[in-house]
């Protein structure tokens, strides 16, 4: 018996940040940025979802970010702990199904082709999602599709403690609602040059590509033909998944 | 800045687990209420237990360094 053709990809919300807030009760519900505490110019590693709502992003200049939130609240960056809690997490997730791709610290893919029915995998999932909030106080979400871009795309579209499944043969429908900027591979420049072309999703890219593909082809290249393309297709094969991967040590601060 | 500082842990022990009840810091003897989040780092063969706890004090972190056999605390803070 054939398992089902899925494959998921779970991302965990603001980990860091979520982290240290489920290890103190003090900072729930309070804007906190995870730095490196006593650095003139640190930087945000990680920002809680209530900083986010005032424009706090990873990545920022601390001081940048006090800036638009006064009331943030810094606290200090432990690696060694966010290292310890993802390789749990993912030892947990092998629960899940034993072929995971670790991709970096807070996100792995799963290949579902485990299960026989793709209701079961669903039911595993929401077990983890439930364990993960038990064991550690933090939420993921999880994206489950056909191929592993469209999985990551599903996982960020409803943040945080999203559960998206796109079914197969849905995966047109799914991406008419989806702006070209929350593809993966897709950079300012393109983006700015598909918006002077009129395209304001994905679904309008997919059609334009089936209706006139030498547009697209002469103003984007072949590599971007490529991504619109995988995003519709079974490109996942499930070889890379032989087994549970570390994180990438660039991925860790 | 808080300094970590030595501490005198009551502790529950068995086989599969430790958990800490009770802890003294700059003489005050302070209840756990919660654990809220423990961990483990490793390096080499040396291991530190992490305990993130809450009390009626306000949040603490407390570790112990198994190679020492000692414990340390700290209280849990941000700027």
């Amino acid at each position: 018996m054939t398992g089902v053709e899925y494959v998921a990809h779970i991302d965990m919300d603001a980990f860091f940040a979520s982290i240290e807030q489920a290890a103190n009760p003090c900072l729930k519900g309070r804007p906190i940025a995870v730095t490196g505490i006593g650095k003139r110019h640190s930087i945000v590693t990680s920002a809680s979802y209530e900083a986010k709502k005032f424009g706090v992003r990873s990545g920022m200049p601390f001081f940048q970010a006090v800036k638009l939130c006064p009331d943030l609240m810094a606290v200090k960056v432990q690696s060694r702990k966010y290292e310890y809690v993802s390789r749990e997490i993912m030892k947990m997730l092998t629960g899940v199904s034993p072929r995971i791709m670790v991709a970096s610290i807070d996100e792995a893919y799963v290949d579902l082709g485990f299960y026989t029915r793709l209701e079961e995998a669903l039911r595993s999932f929401i077990k983890f999602k439930h364990d993960l909030k038990e064991s550690f106080g933090i939420t993921a979400s999880v994206g489950v599709t056909v191929n592993p871009v469209l999985s990551k795309i599903a996982s960020d579209y409803s943040k945080p403690n999203g559960f998206v499944v796109v079914k197969r043969g849905l995966e047109r429908a799914f991406l008419k609602q989806i702006p070209p900027g929350d593809v993966p591979g897709i950079g300012k420049h393109t983006l700015i040059k598909l918006e002077s072309m009129g395209y304001k999703t994905v679904g309008e890219v997919l059609e334009e590509f089936e209706r006139n593909p030498i547009r697209l082809y002469t103003a984007f290249g072949n590599s971007f033909l490529g991504l619109i393309q995988s995003l519709t297709k079974k490109v996942f094969h499930g070889r890379s998944f032989s087994g549970r991967n570390r994180p990438n040590p660039s991925a860790i601060p | 800045m808080t300094q970590k500082r030595l501490s005198k842990v009551l502790v529950y022990y068995n086989e599969e687990y430790f958990m800490p009840i009770r802890f003294s810091y700059d003489g005050i003897k302070i209840f756990i209420k919660t654990i809220t989040s423990n961990w483990i780092e490793s390096a080499g063969r040396e291991r530190i237990y992490h305990f993130s706890v809450l009390t009626n004090l306000g949040a603490y972190n407390l570790e112990f360094h198994e190679a020492l056999k000692k414990w340390y605390c700290h209280p849990s803070e941000s700027a």
